[in-house]
């Protein structure tokens, strides 16, 4: 077996909200193996993005709380961490790359700038070395002319470019792991085509861990080797990507699967999921997805599935799995 | 139609063809959804409680004063607050409480009307012009600057003398001071509905409004309007505290309603003479003018947070 | 195919801005650059049918539905509904015209009024079209139109707020119905919507066409949503239109560089599909003071010496499909 970069186990993260508690990511549980691509699918609000931001250590505490669960990086707790310690970390072993360049990359300084920046603080490079090596990054990326291209500032650079230059920055200190939230959804399909290409084809090449977060089911089904497919707060169901498009054994992926309009021949009517995203205030009882559920049962409304194996590697969280098992 | 009344029935929801609930009604859970709101900021429910009571004051002052507030009598002058003279009498031993509450009652009322002329003048124009762009906004925003090179006090005093020159008294003198104080508040607004107005007609709720044919007045107006209030409030309410130190200030400089008018102002200008001997002859004008702007400002500063939440998180 | 069933038909449609430089350039004599989003573009609709208008951001099929609508003026050509030509509507026909084209827009958190309630979002088109005259009356079509679209009758006094972004849809949708329009554009109206969600809106609006006969303008990105959608599709970039035909068609065997390769791109939920690839060269050309030839010119694997000169035409080539690519 190869070896495991991250693990999360049991992960919980709580937001202390005036109007209440709201529990964004409740026990998630999964791992990611050195060279591999591991798939985070879910809709709007499924707890997707708080779980990269808490294994980069980036939820803001107030009012966020992580009341349980360990991430280990390489063997150890990072919410064990220190401060020092957790700087250290991130970009330098844990590189990231998010939905929004703008946002993301500081308008007032060139590029050149924002990436040496990080490389002689981490690093200890010198200017000269720096811009060397800000240089080669943004050939590495596909940047044409990176030599002229070097001093210009965000804003000069198109949606796509930019997204390049996020992905030098968060590979500039050569990490051994790559988070990427959502990174080509503000892109147009061709240039997400040759985003998604240049970043599966450096993590081959660099040989680094994945985790990408998408709710872009087409884009999971091409970038990563597995998946889990999150649901209000939870894992639901958890395996290699063909097995999970294949044979999809939780309601909620089948229900996904169904909604996608497909390129080749036309089914007239889909058939979505019936309802909408329960209310993360005030969540269902039971699994957070019976109410959507055409399968649901009494357990349903009572007890929360847990990921059970039902196929070697495949993981599915639904009382419906219980009776062939036992 | 059929098939959705038997709809209804079978829901018992008639209710939803009901008329809607009649005015008192409304009025009620508004004032009771206002208190709600207000209740998330400490601020402003202080200075909301500050605000009635002073309202309360206004409105009541003819059954809570005690006394006439311009008879004088000289037997009870620079008394110390008693029984009979709650805050004690001036120096020419009028009651010094029951001049508070009728120069509060002018005071309030002059800034109130001021502030509300400057809106109902300022808003529609600043919106107007902010939606129809163009020649019409290069037009009215010149007016407005010019009005805003104009410096307010100059404007001001530019208005009581003249209207004093003209043997202006009274009302009529009032009448004069809130106009320019109206009229000196009035580009503030203007250009902060225009600013909001070129911000919200971006929305495609606009251009929804526009594609089912709603008249471009009617769209400004009724449709843009009413989502950019909440900062026009905000800085009404803000701006009130100021008008009442303004008028204060003017009549302190003897630029007011000539005495014997009850007149925080002008009260306070005249004790400063007993400031050694009677230092609370000067206080009570003093707090009750401290009170007055406190009570908008915080109510002006609670009602920012609250209308906009992203600045209350901080 | 007879005229009469043409329900709109646009012929040379422009949109040209003038970006103004700031005062400096203009005193340097710097020209000023002309942004052209729509780029004289033909098609039409059929009535009944639905015509997919697909393209990558910034390539004009916004503006073309807001040209369309008129909510903004064109430049130069021709829009007919009906047979009548929409620009030359005086005001009082053009609010007539309005009941007969509706739009729904992209964005549900910002295409209705915050501070206004379900039922007035609904019953002002009837009120402006004198389509409900008393309170009841309106009332009445109002929760038949929620019914409708799928939403509760005790929606009716509530404010967006407090609905999710498929709801939200949902009225935007009712708000297009309630004026009894033909034609109704729709400019993204699913691309803010969760997968699970939009499959629902797709759902409402083919069981709507079905219903009220309604004629649609559907403008996407997405090419799934498009494929499954429309009956006819137009494809465009950079203010042209460079590919018509039936959908099927097109998509199982397109014809046009850039419609191979936004095909190939398009990455399928589907492992066993092959992966999205990038067939052409470069990044999207820009619409600011493009050169004469063909918006292509420079990324196109097929291209030869004519396309930098001349801008190809949209020619037909049988099947009802119609090409604007030099080399075929």
């Amino acid at each position: 077996m190869a070896e495991t970069v991250l693990a999360l186990d049991e992960l919980t993260v709580r937001f202390r909200l005036r109007r209440g508690d709201l529990t964004a990511v409740d026990g998630v549980s999964f791992s990611i193996e050195r060279g591999q691509t591991f798939g985070l699918v879910g809709e709007s609000g499924s707890g997707k993005s708080v779980t990269a931001k808490a294994i980069m250590r980036l939820i803001p505490d107030p009012p966020g709380e992580i009341p349980h669960g360990r991430v280990l990086f390489e063997g150890s707790n990072i919410l064990d961490k220190s401060d020092t310690e957790m700087r250290a970390l991130r970009g330098r072993r844990i590189g990231m790359v998010f939905q929004e360049p703008m946002s993301a990359l500081n308008p007032v300084f060139t590029v050149c700038d924002q990436i040496s920046d990080a490389l002689r603080t981490n690093l200890g490079l010198s200017k000269a070395e720096a811009r060397e090596r800000v240089i080669e990054l943004l050939s590495l990326v596909g940047i044409p002319s990176p030599q002229k291209r070097l001093d210009s500032y965000v804003h000069e650079f198109s949606g796509g470019m930019r997204q390049r230059v996020m992905l030098a920055m968060a590979l500039s200190c050569n990490p051994s792991f790559l988070i990427a939230d959502e990174p080509t959804t503000a892109l147009d399909v061709t240039i997400q085509a040759t985003i998604l290409e240049l970043i599966t084809g450096m993590i081959e090449r660099l040989g680094m861990s994945l985790l990408f977060i998408t709710h872009n089911l087409g884009v999971v089904a091409h970038a990563c080797d597995r998946v889990g497919v999150m649901y209000a707060s939870h894992i639901v169901e958890l395996g290699d990507t063909r097995e999970i498009f294949a044979n999809p054994q939780h309601p909620y992926t089948v229900g996904l699967l169904n909604s996608i309009p497909r390129l080749d021949g036309q089914a007239k009517y889909l058939t979505p999921i019936a309802g909408s995203v329960c209310n993360m205030m005030d969540p269902p009882s039971g699994c957070k997805f019976h109410p959507r559920c055409s399968h649901a049962m009494d357990i349903c409304r009572r007890e929360i599935p847990r990921l059970k194996e039902i196929a070697p590697g495949h993981l599915a969280a639904c009382h419906l799995h219980d009776r062939g098992t036992a | 139609m059929s098939e959705l009344k038997a709809d209804k029935l079978v829901d018992g929801t008639l209710a939803w063809r009901a008329p809607p609930p009649p005015l008192v009604r409304r009025i009620a859970t508004t004032i009771s959804n206002v208190w709600y709101e207000l209740r998330k900021s400490r601020t402003a429910s202080i200075g909301a409680v500050m605000l009635v009571l002073l309202f309360g004051a206004c409105i009541g002052t003819p059954w809570l004063a005690t006394h006439d507030p311009i008879k004088q009598n000289y037997r009870e002058r620079l008394q110390p607050p008693s029984e009979k003279h709650l805050l004690g009498t001036d120096r020419m031993g009028r009651d010094i409480y029951s001049r508070l509450l009728y120069g509060g009652r002018r005071l309030v009322t002059i800034a109130v009307v001021a502030v509300t002329l400057s809106l109902v003048v300022g808003v529609p124009f600043g919106v107007l012009t902010g939606y129809f762009g163009g020649l019409a906004d290069t037009i009215g925003m010149r007016i407005v600057d010019g009005l805003l090179a104009f410096p307010g006090l100059l404007l001001y005093l530019l208005f009581v003398t003249v209207a004093q020159a003209w043997k202006f008294e009274g009302v009529m003198l009032d009448v004069v001071l809130v106009g320019a104080l109206a009229l000196a508040g009035m580009p503030e607004k203007a250009r902060l509905a225009r600013g909001s107005v070129l911000a919200e007609k971006q929305k495609e709720y606009v251009e929804a409004s526009r594609a089912v044919g709603d008249s471009p007045a009617r769209i400004a107006l009724s449709q843009i309007l009413p989502n950019i209030l909440s900062p026009l409030i905000v800085t009404a309410t803000v701006r009130l505290g100021f008008v009442i130190l303004i008028v204060a200030a003017l009549s302190f400089l003897g630029l007011g309603t000539p005495p014997p008018t009850p007149d925080w102002g002008s009260d306070l200008s005249a004790a400063r003479d007993y400031m050694e001997t009677h230092p609370l002859i000067a206080a009570f004008p003093g707090l009750a003018i401290c009170y007055t702007v406190l009570a908008f400002n915080l109510f002006g500063d609670g009602l920012r947070d609250i209308l906009d939440p992203r600045l209350a998180e901080r | 195919m007879t005229a009469a069933d043409t329900l709109l038909r646009v012929k040379g449609l422009t949109k040209h801005f003038t970006l103004h430089g700031d005062i400096y350039s203009k005193l340097a004599g710097e020209k000023t650059q002309v942004l052209k989003a729509v780029d004289g573009i033909d098609f039409h609709i059929q009535r009944g049918e639905t015509l997919g208008l697909v393209g990558e951001s910034g390539c004009g099929k916004s503006t073309t539905a807001r040209l369309v609508t008129r909510l903004i003026e064109p430049t130069a050509g021709e829009v007919t509904l009906k047979g009548e030509d929409l620009l030359a509507f005086s005001r009082r026909r053009l609010k007539e015209a309005r009941k007969e084209i509706q739009i729904v827009f992209q964005d549900p958190y910002s295409s209705l009024n915050p501070r206004k309630t379900i039922m007035h979002i609904l019953s002002r088109p009837m009120e402006i079209h004198g389509l409900a005259h008393s309170w009841t009356e309106k009332r009445e079509k109002v929760l038949e139109l929620l019914r409708r679209v799928g939403l509760g009758i005790e929606h009716i006094d509530r404010y967006p707020h407090e609905f999710s972004g498929g709801q939200r849809q949902r009225i935007a949708i009712a708000r297009a119905l309630s004026v009894d329009p033909e034609l109704v554009i729709g400019d993204e109206p699913v691309s803010a919507l969760d997968v699970s969600i939009q499959a629902q809106i797709l759902n409402l609006f083919r069981e709507l066409q079905k219903e009220f006969g309604l004629t649609y303008l559907f403008i996407a990105h997405d090419l799934s949503v498009i494929r499954h959608i429309s009956d006819r599709v137009a494809v465009m970039y950079v203010g042209k239109i460079v590919e018509t035909g039936p959908a099927a068609a097109l998509f199982d065997k397109p014809l046009h560089p850039y419609t191979k390769a936004l095909l190939a791109a398009v990455p399928e939920a589907d492992p066993t599909k092959p992966a999205p690839r990038l067939t052409l060269q470069g990044e999207v050309s820009t619409p600011i003071d493009p050169p004469p030839g063909c918006r292509l010119c420079g990324r196109c694997p097929r291209e030869s010496a004519v396309c930098a000169e001349i801008a190809p035409p949209l020619v037909d080539v049988g099947d009802g499909r119609q090409v604007a690519c030099h080399n075929l």
